[in-house]
């Protein structure tokens, strides 16, 4: 037997992670190789180790108590329906004024002149705001979210030409009344943001246009598969580093309106806050779990201080009782427009 | 759960007890720290209490109820600012009347390095592991349990797993006396 199955391989068929084909495979070819057969068999027992952890933790009774007592302090959960139906329509008719105010004000007239006879671009905003709903893991885990130093209106002015010259935005659809609204939910976390996005129905009259989003921290416009990477951060005590989207370019709409999009650019944030009374470096990593990626960092005060196949890091000085806030890009494929994809 | 919706208010109080040590166990686990875990058991009941009517009854309870703790105990590890605190020490373990004292301590100190090794993943990681592993969910059961695809779910098991393979330590040798 000339080729063996890696580690992962055999993992990922001991614990059922195969389609049935290559579990097969993988099971003929254990039949006859003694060597990953016994390389199989060391995992399986280094994992057993797991089994340690398995049991010994019982709830109280104290704790149960509490918890029983908590639910029968609570209202009925009817109640609670009422109270959401209240806040809903209190929403609703919030959404609706601040629709009417937009639509009413200089800019709303501004946007109505470029885009001429065309139709406002809601259909690209629906799936945009499909998107928002997906998942996303990945950033929140560095610390609470902060406002975006990149306004709607910078994007606009600085990356969007509207077909037949000049530059625009739109800030608002009626679909967004509903990131607004949400926005105003209390105890919920919200990063504000800025997505760019394109009304690519009839190609003679495409326009970009880039507007304000607040995307929660658990429904973030980034699909499960993107969860695979990875940030950490190393910084002295009194110094936190948060990271978060400003930015995200090439998304899931222009893909299914049939774009030729090959990458998908995101723009971050990261804000390093320095509450100690000495200058302090803070380093800041992310790993990408495949090497098919590239990131730029467009900020002198920034050192990549470490950069291989699957991760960067790079490290920021701060003086004291300062924050530093600075941007970078990643650049990876595009997400295909069904699946999880490779 | 049923019960519960359909007015029985103490239906709520058995599926509480029943469900209580799998579900701690489950949360200490995802949380590597206690006093973290019980505050997210707490909140998890009190969010079947509000959200019972949208249990729908041809589901199973189990994923359903794990699906809460999931999103509870990662936001919660978000604000976490500093999560990589160790598990706590309340989790004490019982001696094994039929071990020695060194016995005991390598066993102590093997359980400590696994410990450790679920504590360097990241969160949804640990949790399908935790999910899938030590609670025995199938993998569309933790998809759901964690509101993601089963192909997702089965990605980061393969992660979690190599990383595991890594950095487990080697039971036979390390908890040999």
């Amino acid at each position: 037997m000339n080729s063996h199955f890696s580690d992962r391989q055999l993992l990922d068929a001991q614990f059922k992670l195969r389609s049935g084909a290559q579990a097969q495979e993988i099971a003929a070819h254990l039949s006859e190789c003694a060597e990953c057969r016994r390389r199989s068999e060391a995992l399986k027992h280094k994992f057993s180790s797991l089994d340690l952890l398995r049991g010994g933790v019982s709830a109280s009774e104290q704790l149960i108590t509490d918890t029983l007592r908590q639910i029968r302090n609570e209202p009925a959960a009817e109640h609670h329906l009422f109270r959401r139906f209240v806040w809903l329509t209190g929403a609703t008719a919030a959404a609706a004024i601040l629709v009417a105010l937009i639509y009413t004000s200089p800019f709303a007239i501004r946007f109505t002149q470029l885009a001429s006879s065309e139709k406002a671009p809601e259909p690209v905003m629906q799936i945009a705001m499909q998107k928002d709903e997906e998942k996303h893991t990945e950033f929140a885990e560095l610390g609470a979210p902060a406002e975006t130093p990149i306004p709607a209106e910078e994007v606009a002015k600085n990356e969007i030409a509207l077909e037949g010259g000049g530059a625009g935005y739109v800030a608002y659809s009626v679909v967004e009344s509903d990131m607004l609204a949400a926005a105003s939910k209390p105890q919920s976390l919200y990063y504000n943001g800025v997505r760019v996005a394109e009304d690519a129905k009839d190609t003679r009259q495409s326009l970009r246009y880039a507007y304000s989003i607040s995307l929660h921290a658990g429904e973030v416009a980034v699909p499960a598969s993107r969860a695979q990477a990875e940030w950490t951060s190393s910084a002295p005590d009194n110094v936190s580093v948060q990271v978060y989207p400003a930015l995200i370019e090439c998304d899931k709409a222009l893909i299914a309106l049939g774009k030729d999009t090959d990458k998908q650019v995101r723009h971050w944030s990261v804000r390093v806050v320095n509450s100690s009374s000495r200058r302090a470096t803070a380093s800041i990593s992310r790993s990408f779990g495949s090497t098919n990626w590239n990131v730029s960092v467009p900020d002198n005060a920034v050192h990549v201080t470490t950069q291989d196949a699957e991760r960067v890091q790079f490290s920021v000085e701060v003086k004291p009782q300062t924050t530093k806030t600075f941007t970078f890009r990643t650049i990876l494929p595009a997400e295909p427009a069904k699946g999880d994809g490779p | 759960m049923t019960a519960y919706q359909q007015g029985d208010q103490t239906a709520l109080a058995g599926l509480v007890r029943r469900y209580a040590d799998p579900l701690l166990g489950y949360l200490t686990r995802l949380c590597m720290q206690r006093q973290q875990a019980e505050d997210v058991f707490q909140e998890t009941f009190l969010r079947v209490h509000r959200n019972a009517r949208r249990f729908r009854a041809d589901g199973r309870f189990k994923p359903w109820l794990f699906a809460i703790a999931t999103n509870l105990a990662i936001d919660s590890l978000r604000r976490r600012s500093r999560w990589f605190l160790s598990l706590d020490d309340e989790e004490k373990e019982i001696a094994d009347p039929n071990s020695t004292p060194a016995e005991s301590a390598a066993k102590s100190d093997l359980r400590a390095q696994v410990r450790e090794a679920l504590e360097s993943l990241p969160p949804r990681q640990r949790a399908t592991v935790a999910l899938t592993y030590f609670e025995g969910l199938s993998y569309p059961e933790a998809a759901k349990s964690m509101g993601c695809s089963v192909g997702t779910v089965k990605k980061q098991m393969s992660r979690a797993l190599e990383t595991l393979a890594r950095i487990l330590p080697d039971a036979a040798k390390e908890g040999a006396p």
